[in-house]
């Protein structure tokens, strides 16, 4: 194929989206999402949601498919249900009838989210998007909502833009998922057996499944020794040309190794014969035991420049809003005088 | 869960939500829930530089959802006193009051038909106005004493 059709390469044959749960989890997802958008009726939400549902428990089923066996099942399980309940959050936002309930859904979704970056080892981001977030911009929402709508609904919240628009956008968001699920796991093709001429063209046999891909030297390390897992950041290989190669466990900071380091040299010794292995504490750590002063840290140093650009934008924003609506109230009582 | 899992599952939920948001804004059109799916793209992307920053052990994903934060209320406090100007000068928070700042040319929007309201789910929450004395019962007064 030649260079400009690139991008179509990229896109796996026919027979292999068959054979693919995400697929078929995608298509029933944007099916469901075209019914619970506006215009609403009771069965389109009722339908709606159980076939968006449908698709989004299929993608989820396929990604843990595809890195089944795990060692430790319960971060998985955490995972998923905090993200079912953001992507919950989510689906009710743009499903709800009455704008005061969006808001509210958007709230439980944030509550997901920031669950999610605490499970990420993000504390200050989760406890800082449920105090800004949750707190104070759903909050000014739901006032702005009571001085501009006191009735709660209006027609305009039942109907959307016609059929076009509500198809664009499903398919458009449909596609962008979807090609975020195939860079993750891309479906590979397995090589067709040799043809038998018999007239009839072979099918391609296809799995979405992939060979499971060489993990990191950490990962192998964390699969091995479960207890190491949460204190080991990385390995480095140094392989100097007159030497024996010299392994280095990167632990967060402030830790202790844990396990024997024998053991450690066995389950590398695949890797490099005859290494010796070091220990040393991060220095750059996300996952460090100090996070909060870490972040200080990095926030008042390498990026100070933008947190004062920050502070300025703050500022004009609030100098902003107040201006418009001062103005605002000018123009109205020079209507009134009129 | 291995950090590649992690990164490949928090990016595909990522994904999702920015999914949602844009479906959101493109199909809803209330003002007020249309910016709401604009913050939610926004999760979504914080979510994904939060996964991304964990992945490289770099503190710049999280630094710049640092920043997102900071910017989604600038927008928010920006965006709500438009849409309250906007909304007091049309009367209502419907986006297509505002088709007539469409370009030359283009074909008016009008609604085809404005389904019946959901009969079987009547309640919904009742807001009391805001910045207006709320109405008096004289009967209350009468038997209450000086509040």
């Amino acid at each position: 194929m030649s260079e400009s059709f690139l991008l179509l390469a990229a896109v796996p044959a026919w027979t292999t989206w068959l054979a693919c749960p995400t697929f078929w989890g995608l298509l029933a997802a944007v099916v469901g999402l075209y019914l619970l958008v506006p215009p609403h009726t009771r069965r389109r939400q009722v339908v709606g949601g159980a076939v968006a549902w449908i698709g989004l428990l299929l993608i989820i089923a396929d990604m843990v498919a595809l890195q089944w066996p795990v060692a430790a099942p319960a971060p998985h399980v955490v995972f998923w249900v905090l993200a079912a309940i953001a992507i919950a959050g989510g689906v009710g936002l743009i499903s709800a009838q009455s704008p005061i309930y969006s808001a509210m859904w958007f709230a439980l979704s944030l509550l997901g989210v920031a669950a999610l970056f605490l499970q990420q080892d993000a504390q200050f981001l989760g406890i800082a998007t449920i105090i800004v977030y949750a707190g104070a911009i759903v909050v000014t929402f739901l006032f702005v909502l009571m001085l501009a709508q006191p009735e709660g609904h209006s027609t305009a919240d039942r109907i959307s833009w016609g059929t076009f628009p509500k198809f664009c956008a499903v398919v458009l968001a449909g596609t962008l998922v979807g090609t975020v699920s195939q860079v993750i796991h891309p479906p590979v093709v397995v090589a067709a057996e040799a043809p038998v001429d018999d007239g009839v063209a072979p099918l391609e046999s296809v799995t979405s499944k992939p060979a499971a891909p060489p993990g990191s030297l950490r990962d192998q390390l964390a699969e091995k020794f479960p207890e190491l897992a949460p204190r080991l950041v990385n390995v480095e290989l140094a392989q100097p040309t007159d030497g024996a190669p010299q392994f280095t466990l990167v632990l967060r900071d402030g830790d202790e190794l844990g396990v024997d380091p024998q053991e450690v040299l066995a389950t590398l010794e695949p890797i490099a014969a005859g290494a010796t292995l070091t220990t040393k504490q991060s220095a750059h750590n996300v996952q460090a035991v100090n996070h909060m002063a870490n972040l200080g840290g990095y926030l008042f140093s390498r990026y100070l420049i933008a947190v004062e650009l920050a502070g300025t934008l703050l500022l004009a924003a609030l100098v902003g809003a107040v201006s418009m609506i001062i103005q605002g109230r000018l123009n109205k009582e020079g209507e009134a005088h009129e | 869960m291995s950090e590649l899992s992690l990164l490949n599952n928090t990016l595909l939920v990522g994904a999702i939500l920015f999914a949602l948001g844009l479906i959101g804004f493109i199909t809803r059109r209330n003002m007020i829930v249309m910016f709401l799916c604009a913050e939610m793209m926004l999760q979504g992307v914080s979510v994904s530089l939060v996964a991304w920053g964990r992945y490289h052990n770099d503190w710049g994903g999280q630094m710049l959802v640092v920043f997102i934060i900071a910017v989604a209320a600038c927008e928010a406090a920006i965006a709500l006193a438009l849409v309250l100007l906007l909304a007091a000068k049309s009367g209502g928070l419907d986006a297509m009051h505002w088709q007539s700042l469409r370009e030359d040319g283009v074909a008016p929007f009008v609604d085809r038909a404005v389904p019946e309201e959901v009969q079987d789910d009547p309640i919904w929450p009742v807001l009391t106005r805001s910045g207006i004395e709320p109405a008096h019962d004289p009967e209350e007064d009468l038997h209450r004493s000086r509040v």
